[in-house]
This record gives C-alpha cells, sequence and structure tokens, in this order.
C-alpha cells in the first residue's frame, strides 16, 4: 500500500489530518492574516498610539523633543480659548446630531410604514450621500452667500433689504452644512430598525386602546431606541470632528475643536500640543460613544 | 401605522427632498452661467467654465492623481482587508477580538486624529509628503470597508464550502482560491466601488499627508479658501457626475445580492 490511501475515506482522513496539523495551519494563517496584521500594526497602532506619546513631548520651534511634561495636556484642558472652543463644538455637534435626527426620523417613519416603493424612497434620500463631500459643502456657499440664491430670493421677495451676512461664515451655516451633509447617515440607521419592527405590537397597543401619540412615546420610540443609538453613534463623531466644514462656512465665529487641532500641525507648528487636543477630542468621542452603547442596553420596552 | 393617510409627513418628506436636492442643482445651474460671480439669478448659457476646466493643467494633473490614488488604495486594501477577514473568519487566534475592533479604528475615530497621528509618524521617520504618503492612508482606511463587507458575507456562508474543497484534497491556500473566492465576487465589487469613492472623496486625512501634488477635493479646497472662480462650480458638477457612477453601480449590485437572495446592506 502506497504513503497516500486514494480511496474516500482514506482522503478524508489525509484532509482530517492536514486540518489538525499544526505547522500548516499556522503557516496558512501567517499567510492570510499576517500581511495585513502588519499593516494595522504599522499605521493603526503606531501612529495612534504615537499621538499620545507626542501629548507629552516638548517643542523647541519646529524641533520635537522627547520628554514626559503634562503641560500639553493641562493647556489643552485649562486655556480658556480652548474650553470656549470645546464648548462651541459641543454645542454645534449636538445641534446637528438633533436636526439630523428632526428630520431623518419622519423621513424613515413614513418609508417604513407607508411607502410603497421602498427602495426607490430609500435611494432617494440616500443618493446624495455619494456625492462628494466638498461638492456638497460648496453647494452650500452657492446658497448662502451675500450674493447667494437665498439672500437674493428673500430680498426679491420683500421680506429683507440687505442680504444676511449671517447665513454665510457663522455657527448657524456649519450647523446647516454638517445637518445636510450628515442627514444620510441618520436617515439609514433609523430606517433599518423602523422598519424591522414587529408591527403587531403597535397594533397591541392600540387595541387596548393607547392614543396615538401614546403609542408613539410609549412604543414606536422605545423599540426605535437601537436605531437611533446608532444614528447618533455615526453623527456626532463626525461633526464633533469635522474641521473641514467649518473652516469653509464657519468663519471666525464657527471654528471648531478640530480646528484647533488643525491650526498646530499647519500655522503654528507645535506637534506635542496638537497632539494633546487630539487626545482629550479622541476621549470625548470615545466617552460619548461608551455612554450611547451603554444607553441602547438599557432595555426597556417590556412585552407579556 | 393608524389608518388615515400622513398627509403631514408626506409633505415633510416633499421639504426635505426639496432640501437635500436643492444645493446640488442649483450648484449645476450655476456651472453653465455666463457671469464670473455666483448671482442669481443666472445670466445666460455657456460651456466656457467646463472648457477652461479641460484646459487646467491643475485640474488635470489632480484628477489623474485622484484616479491614481484611488485605483492603487482599492487595490492594495482589498487584498490586504480579505484575506484579513478569512483569516479571521477561519482561523481562531489570540488577539482576534482586538484585532477586530482595530481594523474598524479609522472609521470610528475622527479623520482629523488619523490624518495627524500619521503625519507625526512620517514627519519623526522623515519620510516627505506625497503621493506615497497619501496612498499610505487611504489604503489604512479602506482596510475597514474590505474587512467589514467580506467579513459579513464569509460569516453568511459559513465554512462548509472550504471544508468541502479541503475533503476533496485542496490545500488551505487553495480553497481559499477555488472555492471561497468566487463566492465572494459581488461582495467585493461592491465593497471596491464604495472603496474607490471614499477614496476619491476623502479629504480630512488626506489634508494632512498631502505634499505638493493636489487630489481633486483638495484642489476644490485650496480653490475655495483663495478665490471662487466659475471653473469650481464646473469641476465640483464633472465630480458630481463621476459619483453617479457608482450610485448605478451599487443600485446594480444591491439588485444583484437582492436577487440571490442574500441581504446585504451598501452604505
Amino acid at each position: 500500500m502506497s504513503a497516500i490511501d486514494h480511496s474516500p475515506a482514506g482522503r478524508l482522513s489525509a484532509a482530517r489530518r492536514t486540518r489538525r496539523a499544526g505547522p500548516a495551519r499556522s503557516r496558512t494563517l501567517a499567510l492570510f492574516g499576517g500581511p495585513g496584521a502588519v499593516w494595522l500594526a504599522l499605521f493603526i497602532l503606531i501612529p495612534y498610539a504615537g499621538i499620545l506619546v507626542f501629548s507629552f513631548w516638548r517643542t523647541d520651534f519646529a524641533n520635537l523633543i522627547p520628554a514626559f511634561t503634562l503641560d500639553n495636556l493641562h493647556r489643552a484642558l485649562t486655556d480658556e480659548v480652548v474650553r470656549n472652543v470645546l464648548l462651541r463644538t459641543l454645542w454645534i455637534a449636538l445641534a446637528v446630531t438633533a436636526v439630523t435626527f428632526v428630520v431623518a426620523f419622519p423621513l424613515a417613519y413614513l418609508g417604513a410604514f407607508y411607502v410603497k416603493r421602498k427602495r426607490l424612497f430609500v435611494f432617494l434620500v440616500v443618493a446624495p450621500m455619494w456625492v462628494s463631500y466638498i461638492v456638497r459643502l460648496y453647494s452650500w456657499r452657492l446658497l448662502l452667500g451675500s450674493d447667494g440664491v437665498l439672500n437674493k430670493a428673500l430680498i426679491g421677495a420683500g421680506v429683507i433689504d440687505h442680504p444676511l451676512e449671517f447665513l454665510l461664515f457663522s455657527p448657524w451655516a456649519v450647523i446647516l452644512t454638517l445637518s445636510y451633509v450628515y442627514l444620510p447617515f441618520m436617515f439609514i440607521s433609523l430606517f433599518s430598525v423602523l422598519d424591522g419592527l414587529d408591527k403587531s405590537l403597535m397594533r397591541a397597543a392600540g387595541d387596548l386602546y393607547a392614543a396615538p401619540a401614546r403609542r408613539f412615546a410609549r412604543v414606536t420610540i422605545p423599540l426605535s431606541k437601537p436605531g437611533i443609538a446608532a444614528g447618533v453613534m455615526m453623527v456626532f463623531p463626525l461633526a464633533f470632528g469635522d474641521y473641514i466644514a467649518p473652516g469653509l462656512v464657519g468663519g471666525t465665529g464657527g471654528q471648531m475643536f478640530a480646528n484647533l487641532v488643525q491650526n498646530q500641525f499647519g500655522t503654528t507648528f507645535n506637534y506635542p500640543f496638537g497632539a494633546a487636543l487630539a487626545v482629550v477630542l479622541l476621549a470625548i468621542v470615545m466617552a460619548v460613544l461608551w455612554l450611547l452603547e451603554r444607553w441602547r442596553r438599557v432595555e426597556d420596552v417590556r412585552v407579556f | 401605522m393608524a389608518g388615515r393617510r400622513p398627509r403631514g409627513l408626506w409633505v415633510f418628506a416633499a421639504l426635505a427632498l426639496v432640501f437635500v436636492y436643492a444645493p446640488i442643482a442649483v450648484m449645476v445651474l450655476f456651472s453653465f452661467n455666463t457671469t464670473e460671480i455666483a448671482v442669481w439669478p443666472m445670466r445666460g448659457f455657456t460651456f466656457d467654465w467646463y472648457g477652461e476646466m479641460v484646459q487646467s493643467e491643475k485640474i488635470r494633473a489632480a484628477f489623474l492623481l485622484s484616479v491614481r490614488v484611488a485605483l492603487i488604495a482599492t487595490l492594495v486594501a482589498g487584498v490586504l482587508g480579505t484575506t484579513l477577514a478569512y483569516a479571521a473568519h477561519r482561523f481562531r487566534f489570540p488577539g482576534k477580538r482586538l484585532l477586530q475592533r482595530i481594523v474598524l479604528m479609522p472609521l470610528v475615530v475622527p479623520g482629523v486624529v488619523t490624518g495627524i497621528a500619521l503625519l507625526t509618524v512620517f514627519d519623526q521617520i522623515q519620510v516627505q509628503l506625497s503621493v506615497t504618503t497619501i496612498v499610505l492612508g487611504h489604503i489604512t482606511f479602506l482596510i475597514a470597508v474590505f474587512f467589514t463587507t467580506v467579513f459579513a458575507r464569509l460569516q453568511g456562508l459559513g465554512t462548509h464550502i472550504e471544508r468541502a474543497a479541503m475533503d476533496l484534497g485542496a490545500s488551505e491556500a487553495r480553497a481559499f482560491f477555488v472555492a471561497v473566492l468566487p463566492n465572494l465576487r459581488t461582495t467585493l465589487i461592491g465593497a471596491a466601488v464604495i472603496a474607490f469613492t471614499l477614496s476619491f472623496d476623502e479629504i480630512a486625512v488626506t489634508f494632512f499627508l498631502t505634499g505638493t501634488q493636489n487630489t481633486v477635493p483638495m484642489l476644490i479646497y485650496s480653490m475655495l479658501r483663495t478665490g471662487l472662480t466659475p471653473t469650481v462650480n464646473a469641476l465640483a458638477t464633472t465630480s458630481l457626475l463621476i459619483s453617479l457612477v457608482p450610485i448605478a453601480v451599487a443600485a446594480a449590485v444591491g439588485a444583484r445580492i437582492a436577487r440571490e437572495g442574500r441581504a446585504e446592506v451598501l452604505p
């Protein structure tokens, strides 16, 4: 009998042997997982860890000096300018989250419960997401400028005499454009949950004489919590960490926290302070994500 | 769920869709406007700005650069993300959970942080910012796109395909190429379209990794910072047209996935 058993049973056991054999398997694992893992280590782990390390370093003009100083973090947490921008960033990001929710929820509700051609409806709402982010930002500049469509229309209608300058280059412009850009994310999150809801639960609430408003507040909203959490978990970090939109439509009064980070790497070349600001930014985003994750897991719908 | 028709909701939806499409429509209209400044109402119709755009050396260079970056980054990230997803799907190894979290970090962490993180590292090892650094950055966040979509598909497929192939005598690697990979075709096309578009439009990370050559979004950004010309309208409208290609592909792939009976949601 040869070394290799060619009967079906023999081949089966041979295959089983190879799968169990350690060296061959770990070689395959290294072959498939190795390159990707090395890449992640080089371009994700090291850079992110580097930010943390650099936040303790010192700077001497443009030179980075290894050190262990808490000055950067201290300044990032106590500086008054930084704190003002941080507060502004928080309320802008919260406002963006609220606006996207208020616009997306009725759309998702309509799409999930009333629209017959769901695919088309979802496509219509979501399609602009594929349009370049910078192009969508730019389109709002055309609308909001002092010679822009909105001002001309308002003047033409006799509502105002002079162009409204605050339409562009203000925190309001940032909230508006960011809400516009991130609306599809909120919509998708809400729609996918609302669409999957067990409609009999809502009918049951109606059968038990719950008024429509009460049914909405006590059954529909709690059931759509996973979607709300998912939407907020996407939109809030995106809005909180944005620096392109405030740079283009925010003006001096609409600069956000990420703009401070950006400036340390562009205009002032204070990398360690920029790294410290980035650590603060990341900590806030992670804290919000963690809180939302906890909130999502709290069970507050009970079906007997 | 009430019996009556929600007229209020329909009106709201109509207004919301106007809100969604009006800015883009105005931009497209302005790209054909005869006057230098974007003043409403429009004065006349012209293709001049498109002519100017095509003749601009800067715009042509940016366009070619964006395509090159997106192609290379999609290709490399596709290989790395797919193989990594297969490793995570097929094998058990220490640190697997951690790896699955690390892969996703560039999608969770704001672009500004990823951008400066890579910039500082390149700065420390004295790598000059260039096309290469942009590509390296793009690969890093595109791996997540391939990893998540391919991993989800593999979990849906189960492991019986490669087991069957190996019972028939194929090695692990051969089983992957012969039995598993053909089943990933639709998923990979979808992921590649998403990845290409993300790369082509990316600006938050790219901003910090750009040397002397601009990608299209970076060029639009710098044109907006320095002063508006209607050429920007033409460029942005062209960029919009390019975005329609992946929309069409996504719709087609989505329909195909739906036909195959395995629902996957393309973001």
